[in-house]
């Protein structure tokens, strides 16, 4: 790991393996590089390191609740009072470094009556184990050297420069002159260390899931009952929601029956969102997919995927009449459509390329259609309606240029009054064999009774190869 | 009587009347032929129900060819219910005016449509909503659809397949309109060179069988702005020259034009 400082590259971090190879953390890249001439290095990314010792130390939780940052690599743990359910002190200590060896972190952990003596001792030691006796802090720092204190670069260079390499060397000396000539700041560094002052920590807190239980008084059975505790829990959820300036994607509803059985209903909205009168219709329609059985006694509602609330213009909801020229899908009703039982699928219609027209489109879900250009491009017209299985049809005359005279669709003869064609279509030769050399033209036709349909012929009516020569019924203009 | 009494009669009319809804002051939606814009007294109004027949699965298009311009001058998106996936093709409508970007096509078992159909038209989102399915809905369903869209102003029409010698379109009806659509031959254009001539402008013969407060109507119908000549017309004559013309009689700037056209 390097960074920029200073207008040069410098090592910032070092895995073992380099460490054993004699490169050091501060050390300028060029000379680690001419050191080991095959290094992989990295150029350090602060937001992705910010953003990873936030995840661990959200992970952190699970060995005291009070966890907090020791930027930019380090991670304090208040651990008063939590020995006893790891089984004491030391067999803390290993657990804590099992689990974050099995998330491929090598760590060195201290324990000690202070959170800066231990920052000073986990410092000093890589990839070990230090367990502090209570009040022995002071001996067990006495011989580590100075830079393991937080202190600016200048104050350790004039302590080396004057021969104080050792914090216990520091600690014999008179304070008054030592804080005359360092300022408070050195002084101050040594008393948390010691113990003499108290330091307090930043606590973490992470953000956690909204998650809501109420156990009701009396089992509840009725819909009426089930939309009154939803309609009771709703504006609690949002009112967190907007708190935290988030919007829910996702929301779980869980019933816990008599008998100990889960009830769940799921919803998801397609923007994040945290209106009440929203939310509490998206549940309440679910309502009927509910079990309740002999009776629901606990419900649950969580926010199983949250999305920060996107600032902008709000979607309009209210209907305005002539205000917009261009009106956006209503995203509520949208919401509502996909979340409900008996719909088989919510889409739009995109027009794709593609060779064959019945491969012509895609299905693409609500909201996300772009303003096509291709379809504008096309020459001929295209049937509105088109038919995915072409149907066969017998073209029973034909014109000395190729055009169909009348077919035979359901035993129903269609006599042709006027046609327009051929349009020649061929198949994409580069991505299935059977579609090399295929063609297909097609013709637009007018029966005697107005009728106007969309008829191909497969090949060119010439060559086997390209294609049987039968007919078929493709569209309804 | 009393004043009371008359202000107490006026409220129940207005309420019979249904003035007393917010959507009251009827908008319309301009069907694009003057003829029957004019006998509608300008075209199908929103806020009500408007019943297709479709008398054969073939002329489904001409129903369409109806529709489709309608759909184009609501305000609103679209939303096309139906029980089975909707056979629309995209280039076709895209073709044909209307904006896939407020086309939502939605699929529902055949039980739930009405009750989809009646969801989109209540909503306070402003929507028009085509429901086409198989199942013919009883007075009692339509007239619950007719208070939805009474409420909220949204307009529905419906698809559904009626052929014409089982269900002659006669029966009591709660729509606003309905109507039966069929394709009619054309005047195709006869062009040189062609063995069959090109397909002329659309016709429609029109059939309004019912409308409230109103008179039945037939019309035939030229739909004129339907597709454009497939292609630049001196494509169409240098390319398709008949094969008896002498080629000794072409000036030679026609032959060079031939010749850029790739014949």
């Amino acid at each position: 790991m390097h960074a920029l400082a200073h207008n040069r590259h410098t090592v910032t971090g070092v895995s073992p393996a380099a460490l054993a190879a004699g490169l050091t953390p501060g050390m300028p890249l060029a000379q680690a590089r001419s050191l080991v001439p095959d290094l992989l290095t990295a150029e350090e990314d602060a937001e992705a390191q910010r953003a990873a010792l936030t995840d661990l130390c959200s992970w952190l939780i699970w060995l005291s609740p009070l966890p907090a940052f020791d930027a930019p690599d380090g991670l304090y743990s208040d651990t008063t009072g939590c020995a006893h359910l790891y089984g004491g002190e030391a067999t803390m200590l290993d657990l804590v470094r099992e689990r974050l060896q099995a998330r491929g972190h090598s760590c060195s952990v201290a324990l000690s009556d202070t959170a800066a003596a231990s920052r000073a001792l986990a410092r000093s030691r890589i990839d070990r184990i230090c367990l502090v006796p209570p009040g022995q802090q002071k001996q067990a720092l006495r011989p580590l050297p100075c830079s393991a204190l937080p202190l600016p670069e200048k104050t350790i260079s004039s302590l080396t420069r004057l021969g104080l390499n050792t914090i216990g060397a520091l600690a014999d000396l008179p304070r008054a002159p030592l804080a005359k000539r360092f300022g408070a700041q050195l002084l101050s560094c040594l008393d948390e260390a010691l113990g003499r002052q108290a330091s307090p920590l930043s606590v973490f807190q992470p953000a956690d899931r909204i998650s809501l239980t109420r156990s009701l008084v009396e089992p509840i059975s009725t819909p009426d009952a089930i939309a009154t505790v939803i309609a009771a829990l709703v504006p609690v959820v949002c009112e967190k929601l907007t708190a935290r300036g988030e919007g829910a994607r996702q929301l779980d509803f869980l019933c816990v029956r008599v008998d100990g059985s889960i009830q769940a209903i799921r919803v998801g909205t397609s923007d994040p969102t945290a209106d009440v009168t929203r939310l509490t219709r998206l549940l309440r329609d679910q309502i009927a997919q509910i079990a309740p059985e002999f009776g629901i006694e606990t419900v649950i509602l969580t926010v199983s995927a949250n999305e920060p609330l996107e600032v902008g213009p709000e979607r309009s909801i209210l209907p305005d009449v002539g205000a917009s020229s261009e009106p956006a899908l209503p995203a509520t009703l949208i919401d509502r459509l996909l979340n409900r039982p008996g719909v088989v699928s919510v889409h739009q219609l995109a027009p794709r390329f593609s060779a064959w027209p019945e491969d012509g489109q895609s299905r693409i879900s609500p909201g996300d259609v772009a303003e096509s250009t291709n379809a504008s491009q096309m020459l001929w017209a295209r049937p509105n309606i088109l038919f995915d299985l072409p149907v066969r049809v017998q073209v029973t005359a034909l014109h000395p240029d190729g055009a169909p005279r009348q077919f035979v669709l359901k035993r129903q003869t269609h006599r042709i009054a006027a046609a327009d064609g051929p349009e020649r279509l061929l198949g994409e030769w580069w991505q299935t064999a059977e579609s090399y050399g295929a063609i297909r033209d097609y013709w637009q036709v007018e029966t005697t009774t107005g009728l106007r349909l969309w008829l191909f012929r497969k090949g060119d009516g010439a060559h086997e190869w390209s294609g049987s020569g039968d007919w078929f019924l493709q569209g309804v203009f | 009587m009393t004043t009371d009494a008359v202000a107490r009669l006026r409220e129940q009319v207005r309420r019979l009347e249904r003035r007393s809804l917010p959507h009251s002051h009827t908008d319309t939606l301009p069907t694009g032929h003057s003829a029957v814009d004019e006998h509608l007294g300008g075209g199908l109004k929103t806020g009500s129900l408007h019943d297709f027949l479709i008398s054969d699965p073939l002329e489904i298009g001409a129903s369409l060819a109806m529709l489709l311009p309608i759909l184009k001058e609501g305000r609103g998106p679209v939303f096309w219910i139906s029980d089975t996936p909707a056979e629309l093709n995209a280039c076709g409508l895209h073709q044909s005016g209307v904006s896939l970007e407020h086309l939502v096509c939605i699929e529902t078992q055949p039980d739930n449509l009405l009750s989809v159909a009646e969801d989109v038209l209540r909503g306070p989102e402003r929507a028009l909503a085509v429901v086409a399915g198989r199942h013919v809905p009883t007075l009692k369903e339509i007239r619950r659809l007719n208070l939805a869209v009474e409420a909220s102003g949204n307009t529905g029409f419906f698809l559904r397949s009626a052929p014409l010698a089982q269900a002659p379109g006669k029966d009591p009806c709660a729509c606003a309109t309905r109507w039966r659509i069929l394709s009619h031959p054309s005047s195709p254009q006869t062009l040189p060179g062609l063995a069959m001539p090109l397909p002329g402008s659309r016709r429609l013969s029109a059939a309004l069988l019912r409308v409230r407060g109103g008179r039945p109507a037939y019309w035939i119908l030229d739909c004129t702005d339907h597709a454009p000549l497939s292609r630049s017309l001196d494509a169409l004559l240098a390319h398709r020259a008949p094969p008896a013309f002498p080629p000794g009689k072409l000036s030679d700037r026609q032959t060079t034009r031939c010749a850029r056209a790739g014949t």
